[in-house]
């Protein structure tokens, strides 16, 4: 017996898309690909052969799927910026799926990874949704979970969740190609699994700035999810500082207000609204990422 | 064996009955290969086609020997697993219709009625007997593939629907006939 070759349209923008692309063109047929002007490169350096499309908006998309035809029935959306119209959606006899990295319904919208730190989950996951117009609200075909241990940053789980979504991806598209997923709604999963329905917000630059009357177990979380960005900024003494490296301690001296320091010999450990935050990373304004030993040591006298 | 070997209506040899494969030889195992680099030749020949799965009356071989692919939908898995005296033991799910082709009929794509769950029976390589539930497109393989060794096509289950004959257009699009390709196509066919 014999089939037409089932081939995908795979919409996405930036590096997480890029790297997805990377690892499922070797899996699956690509038909084509469709990201923003500003990813254009680095979507197409992903590409291989296959033809790039770029669109900045969704009037544009409309038209890509007015004038250009594709024989794809099924489109693949990871991380794309824009957002899809039914009209797009429906192109596809079997839909668009939407790799979306939380377990949905928790932490819908923009930045799902940085906010499962922020919120200090246990668990969280890749979702691989069927596209509606509403946001994160279609169907699910598959859930993967993955067990955070609190050590995580934004930058090493978005890996490891790339890696998950590859596999669901690599399991689900040939099962559901061929009607072997009857996708559930997220009431359904969210019953099944005892999910939260949640959403998030995109985090801005300010977001970076330490508040040092939150507790130390959020200032930890803050540290890991904003390492690439915003990073979490703060002025020690007179010194602007990134920390890149922290961790909590349930201790409090309660001769100290938040923001200030225990003791200028190591370790550097900073009095919060609630626990001690322990500095082990830091990178000084204008300079490199250096341990609180040397940092201490190099800046003691412009911290008191 | 290459894809040259594969035989296409009207050949008459694709609608004789296949016999049962008594003993697994070293033949059998040979034309177990055949089967699979035939295939495999087919398709690199085809840019918007797979092979999916082939019966060995294909090949001109009238006996009851199925290949089918690993996984459908990834390009890079040329990997088959065998089923030798393939039966299906029991007919369950609803009856869908969907698309389907076939390496013996040439650019032909029918709208064929099938089962969307059959329980199947064989033996495999290894002369053990293999019991599987077939689901969805895998459950339409069985059915395409166990016809093939009854000696009948999908074509036969369309025959008295015309609109169910399509072909597959130059972008890789299943497209709809002309009276006039159907006419000659079906003249082709019986
Ligand atoms: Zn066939």
């Amino acid at each position: 017996m014999s089939n037409e070759k089932k081939s995908l349209v795979f919409f996405g923008s930036g590096p997480v898309a890029a790297e997805s692309l990377d690892l499922l063109i070797n899996e699956f047929e690509i038909e084509a690909v469709v990201t923003k002007p500003t990813t254009k490169r680095e979507m197409e350096a992903a590409s291989k052969d296959v033809e790039v499309f770029c669109v900045s908006n969704r009037k544009e998309l409309d038209e890509l799927f007015t004038t250009k035809k594709f024989k794809s029935e099924l489109g693949v959306l990871i991380d794309f910026g824009i957002i899809v119209s039914q009209k797009v959606i429906d192109y596809f006899p079997l839909g668009i799926i939407n790799s979306h990295f939380s377990l949905l319904p928790e932490l819908r919208g923009a930045d799902p990874i940085s906010f499962s730190i922020l919120e200090g989950k246990k668990k969280t996951g890749v979702s691989l949704m069927l596209l509606v117009e509403a946001m994160d609200e279609g169907p699910i075909l598959a859930l993967g979970m993955f067990d955070l241990d609190f050590s995580e940053t934004t930058p090493s789980l978005t890996k490891e969740l790339i890696q998950l979504s590859h596999s669901l991806l690599v399991e689900n598209i040939p099962k559901y190609l061929s009607g072997e997923i009857e996708p559930a709604t997220q009431e359904v999963v969210q019953k099944k699994f005892e999910l939260s329905e949640s959403y998030t917000r995109k985090l801005n630059k300010n977001d970076g700035l330490i508040t040092w009357d939150k507790s130390a177990v959020e200032l930890d979380r803050e540290v890991r999810a904003y390492q690439d960005w915003p990073k979490s900024r703060t002025k020690l003494g007179d010194v602007e500082v990134i920390i890149t490296e922290a961790h909590s301690l349930p201790s409090n001296n309660p001769e100290l207000k938040p923001g200030e320091i225990e003791s200028l010999d190591s370790p550097l450990v900073i009095q919060t609204g609630d626990g001690q935050l322990c500095i082990e990373k830091l990178k000084p304004a204008g300079k490199k990422e250096m341990d609180a030993k040397a940092f201490l040591a190099g800046y003691k006298n412009r911290l008191s | 064996m290459n894809r040259d070997n594969i035989i296409t209506l009207p050949n008459p040899s694709l609608r004789e009955k296949s016999q049962r494969v008594h003993v697994i030889t070293e033949d059998v195992l040979k034309l177990i290969e055949d089967m699979e680099a035939a295939t495999i030749d087919w398709e690199s020949s085809r840019q918007h086609e797979v092979g999916v799965a082939l019966a060995a009356v294909q090949v001109d071989k009238l006996y009851r020997v199925v290949i089918v692919r690993n996984d459908f939908n990834n390009k890079d898995d040329k990997g088959f697993q065998a089923f030798i005296n393939p039966e299906i033991v029991k007919y369950e799910g609803e009856i869908e219709e969907d698309f389907e082709g076939c390496l013996s009929v040439k650019d032909v794509y029918g709208k064929v009625p099938r089962h969307t769950k059959v329980r199947v029976k064989a033996l495999g390589v290894d002369g053990k007997e293999i019991r599987l539930k077939a689901e969805g497109f895998l459950a339409r393989v069985f059915q395409h593939e166990i016809d093939h060794t009854n000696g009948k096509l999908f074509v036969d289950h369309i025959k008295d629907s015309p609109e169910a004959f399509h072909k597959l257009g130059e972008s890789g699009k299943i497209e709809e006939l002309s009276d006039e390709q159907r006419e000659e196509i079906f003249s082709i066919l019986w």
